[in-house]
């Protein structure tokens, strides 16, 4: 299986010639497809930088980044909006669901932007809503349902293009734990039964012992990473409590 | 500290609030510019006639301007209350970071005071700049030279502004102050997140709303078209209203319903979006919406009516007169003198001193009813008109052949001849003549004085026998032999005359008029019951027009601009508070060039479903204005109307451009 994901010496940095700050300093990594990769870090470690620079929303200053062989630092602006709808899927901690359409038309509304036809269209909206198990509340509205409900109708907009890559930006931040448990047992199930390859940022310990390898970040550099191999999920908690607790206890606060 | 927070949020707000303030000063600049008419009026040159017509158009603005400025009043708040919506989370933290209730409220009407009083001192800048060029407008509809160039100021419009105004503004300042201290902090911090409800009516409730409301609107209809609208106004009112605010009510179900049937269709690109967002809105703006079709109904009738009864009194005015002046002469002082002309010298008006010829003839009512027996070649509105006018019968009016060839020869139109058994007739447009040509070509005959008559189409003549106006004639007018008028009913005796040649007609005219009201001083005992010049109808028909034309643009204006205003300013709104909504549409990666256009046609869509209404309206409503006045020449003004539509046209459109370019600019936002 060759790698989906390749990103090769890149780097971020914001500010002017007087002030800069180094968001991304010479950061390479590989994500292979089928892989469910965690990243941790302290808060201005550069985990959102990372996630925003491979779901090129925000250019890279210097590097490269492959997605499945194309190289999207090189792809015009105009390319990139579309590339980013049909190979990408982004699930958000504040849900974004548009609360004027129902639970389907919200689903349908990221395949109707796509140009897909209603045919096809009817047939991914019932697969991706069958998948995480929310085939019965796809006529409500966002107003109707609880948080859990709603990431879970978000994952389900998501993966309904059948992305190579879904990046998840902290979707369980601002859930309770049962409903956090329950989103992420959908998470693995997604990975595991359809083979979609996931990156999640977070900076929950529990939420990262769901992913088969977390890479550490600090200072925009990774610091280390972890994979989980044979260990049960409660063996890899206890790894991850380690590191976080070596990276420093900055990690409650971290966004 | 108070006044520095709230200039600054002031000057914030004349940015975001373009449209509101734009508004404000647009509501003053009219105002004032109307009414300062007198003092615009006081530098032209006019004449008696003309200044008691300009007297009346001014007395007219003053009584609809105490209208409009309640009607801008109410506007004002309606902004102004989306202004504070707008700002209800700044106005919480103020309040959590422990100011007190009173001091926001004072901020607040701090800076209600400080927008007033720009928006009043522009507005009357403009207001004053604009009224110098109304004058030179107004100057060229008398047709009358300005005497020198005046700067116009009008203290008392300036006053009468910044009254109005200025208690329009403390209105609003209370309101505001009483607003904010009922408010609950945690309701202002939040007021952002909460959502419009989105639960609406059962469909087929929407439905059933929508039918019956186009039920009634048809019945209204109806009865314009049936000519009823003179009699039964409330009864249109009463179908029609209704019917506009039950279609709005269920008109979101309704469209959604059809908009959501074709599948494909539905599903493709940005439409269900669109359509989510447009029937969301109307739902919970659809009394307002109902309103403002409404309003712009008025308007479309006030400014195309103004403008086509304007035209047709224009078209009165220019009317193919071929004579100077006229007298209705009583029949019992015309037998005394032996004849209408020497009535006259009898008086004391040496008529051939001031005319070069005259014409003299009698006119009779016959005993035709034109309603009767013409019904079939005549159109619906003739005929309306004819029964609104007088009565369920109306008779032709009769003239003995040769006395009214004297007056045809007066005006150079070939003379009649009528044989025993035949009639001539006169009519004054050729629609009416074409159809009385039908009538005897179809082999009818006319009844009349016992005898059966033939019409004789050489007969026909079309021409204006009247200065007075062609409406206070009778339709038709028949020639008949001279004998045979006897026994008809003598109305009056005509003398009609064209002034002496070499001497400008205007000096003729005011000489004859001078010499008249000095003889009436000596005997009021005149031989005649009315007299016109051609000049003085001119001049009075002047007035009129300018009259209909000023209030009807006052009006159609202020109604207009309320009601785009309102359009804009909920469009503003829901993308204020739709912002997150497209945030989220371009995380989806939705391209900037496909949410634009999905903004444009919401937009579109929203300001043209009240229109398109509003128009179906008006093309009854001016249908049934326009016979309602009694429009017997009416022949093409509707050319005239579209003029009216073209204004309407522009300030709808420049609010539409400024409402799509600021709600791109809005939910651009973070």
């Amino acid at each position: 299986m060759g790698h989906l994901l390749c990103v090769e010496d890149i780097e971020k940095i914001y500010g002017n010639r007087r002030n800069v700050t180094k968001a991304l300093d010479n950061l390479s990594f590989c994500v292979d497809n089928g892989e469910f990769v965690g990243i941790m870090g302290p808060s201005g470690s550069g985990k959102t930088t990372l996630l925003n620079c491979i779901s090129t929303i925000d250019p890279v200053t210097t590097g490269h980044i492959y997605i499945d062989g194309t190289d999207v630092t090189k792809m015009k602006r105009e390319h990139l909006s579309k590339f980013r709808r049909q190979h990408l899927g982004f699930v958000f901690q504040e849900f974004n669901l548009i609360d004027s359409l129902t639970a389907y038309e919200n689903i349908a509304l990221s395949l109707a932007v796509n140009g897909i036809a209603y045919e096809e269209l009817r047939v991914l909206v019932a697969q991706a809503a069958d998948t995480l198990g929310i085939s019965d509340l796809l006529d409500r509205y966002p107003g109707e349902l609880s948080g859990g409900q709603k990431q879970r109708i978000a994952v389900a907009r998501a993966i309904a293009m059948q992305p190579f890559l879904v990046l998840a930006d902290e979707p369980t931040g601002t859930l309770d734990s049962r409903a956090a448990r329950r989103m992420l047992e959908s998470f693995s199930d997604m990975n595991k039964r359809l083979h979609t390859t996931i990156i999640m940022v977070t900076h929950d310990a529990f939420v990262a012992s769901y992913c088969g390898r977390i890479l550490f970040l600090r200072d925009g550099k990774i610091f280390t990473e972890i994979r989980r191999g044979e260990l049960t999920r409660s063996a890899f908690f206890s790894r991850v409590m380690d590191v976080v607790s070596v990276l420093g206890g900055d990690m409650e606060n971290a966004g | 500290m108070l006044c520095k927070l709230a200039f600054r949020n002031v000057r914030k707000s004349v940015g975001d609030y373009a449209v509101y303030f734009i508004t404000l000063m647009f509501a003053v600049m009219f105002f004032y510019a109307f009414n300062s008419l007198d003092a615009q009026q006081a530098i032209m040159d006019l004449n008696e006639n003309k200044a008691t017509s300009a007297q009346m158009m001014l007395e007219s603005i003053k009584v609809f301007s105490t209208f409009v400025a309640v009607a801008l009043a109410i506007l004002i708040l309606y902004a102004n209350n989306f202004l504070i919506k707008r700002r209800n989370k700044e106005l919480g933290i103020y309040l959590t970071l422990g100011m007190g209730k009173g001091r926001v409220a004072g901020i607040l009407m701090m800076e209600t005071l400080l927008v007033g009083i720009i928006a009043l001192a522009a507005g009357l800048f403009l207001g004053i700049l604009f009224s110098q060029g109304m004058s030179l407008i107004t100057a060229k509809m008398f047709e009358v030279q300005l005497k020198e160039y005046v700067f116009v100021f009008s203290s008392k419009a300036a006053i009468q502004s910044i009254i109005y105004f200025g208690v329009m503004f403390l209105c609003v300042m209370l309101f505001n102050a009483v607003r904010v201290s009922k408010q609950k902090i945690i309701k202002l911090l939040h007021s952002d997140v909460e959502n419009e409800k989105v639960i609406g009516k059962k469909t087929w409730v929407s439905i059933l709303m929508t039918v019956a409301g186009i039920v009634l609107i048809i019945v209204a209809y109806y009865l314009i078209i049936k000519g009823m609208m003179i009699m039964y106004l409330p009864l249109v009112m009463l179908f029609g209203i209704p019917g506009t605010f039950l279609l709005f009510a269920g008109l979101s179900g309704f469209v959604y319903k059809i908009a959501s049937r074709n599948k494909k269709k539905y599903y493709k690109g940005l439409n269900l979006f669109v359509t989510r967002q447009l029937t969301s809105k109307i739902n919970s703006t659809h009394t307002s919406m109902a309103l403002i079709c409404l309003m712009l109904f008025v308007t479309m009738v006030t400014l195309g009516a103004s403008s086509g009864v304007s035209a047709a009194v224009n078209k009165e005015a220019g009317r193919d007169i071929r004579f100077d002046a006229e007298y209705y002469m009583r029949p019992a002082e015309v037998e005394n003198a032996g004849g209408g002309v020497a009535a006259l010298e009898d008086y004391g008006i040496p008529v051939d001193k001031f005319f070069k010829e005259t014409a003299e003839y009698a006119r009779y009512d016959s005993d035709v009813d034109m309603l009767a027996d013409f019904a079939e070649y005549l159109d619906v509105a003739q005929a309306n008109e004819m029964a609104g006018n007088m009565d369920v019968h109306s008779f032709a009016g009769a003239v003995p052949v040769s006395q009214f060839n004297s007056f045809l020869r007066l005006i150079g139109e070939p003379e009649v001849t009528v044989g025993e058994n035949e009639v001539g007739a006169v009519v004054y447009n050729e629609k009416l003549a074409e159809n009385l040509e039908n009538f005897s070509n179809d082999g009818n005959k006319i009844h009349s004085n016992g005898k059966e008559y033939t019409l004789s189409p050489d007969g026909i003549r079309i021409v204006n026998t009247r200065i007075m106006g062609a409406a206070s004639n009778a339709m038709m007018i028949f020639i008949y032999p001279d004998a045979d008028v006897a026994g008809f009913e003598l109305r009056d005796v005509m003398v009609d005359g064209i002034y002496i040649d070499g001497v400008p007609k205007e000096e003729t005219d005011q000489s004859l008029q001078a010499l008249q009201s000095q003889l009436r001083e000596e005997n009021p005992e005149r031989p005649f019951s009315g007299f016109t010049t051609a000049l003085t109808s001119q001049d009075s028909s002047i007035g009129l027009r300018v009259t209909i034309s000023f209030v009807g643009i006052y009006l159609g204006i202020t109604f207009l601009v309320t009601a785009a205003v309102i359009l804009a300013l909920q469009q503003l709104s829901a993308a204020n508070d739709n912002k997150k909504r497209y945030a989220t549409l371009r995380k989806l990666g939705t391209e900037e060039k496909m949410i634009n256009r999905s903004l444009l046609k919401q937009i579109v869509i929203y300001f043209l479903i009240p229109l398109a209404i509003a128009a179906v309206h008006a093309i009854f409503g001016i249908q049934g204005l326009m016979s309602m006045i009694n429009m017997a020449w009416y022949e093409n003004v509707y050319q005239d109307v579209f003029w009216g539509l073209a204004i309407i046209a522009v300030i709808y459109g420049i609010y539409f451009l400024a409402t799509y370019f600021s709600s791109k600019k809005i939910i651009r936002e973070k």
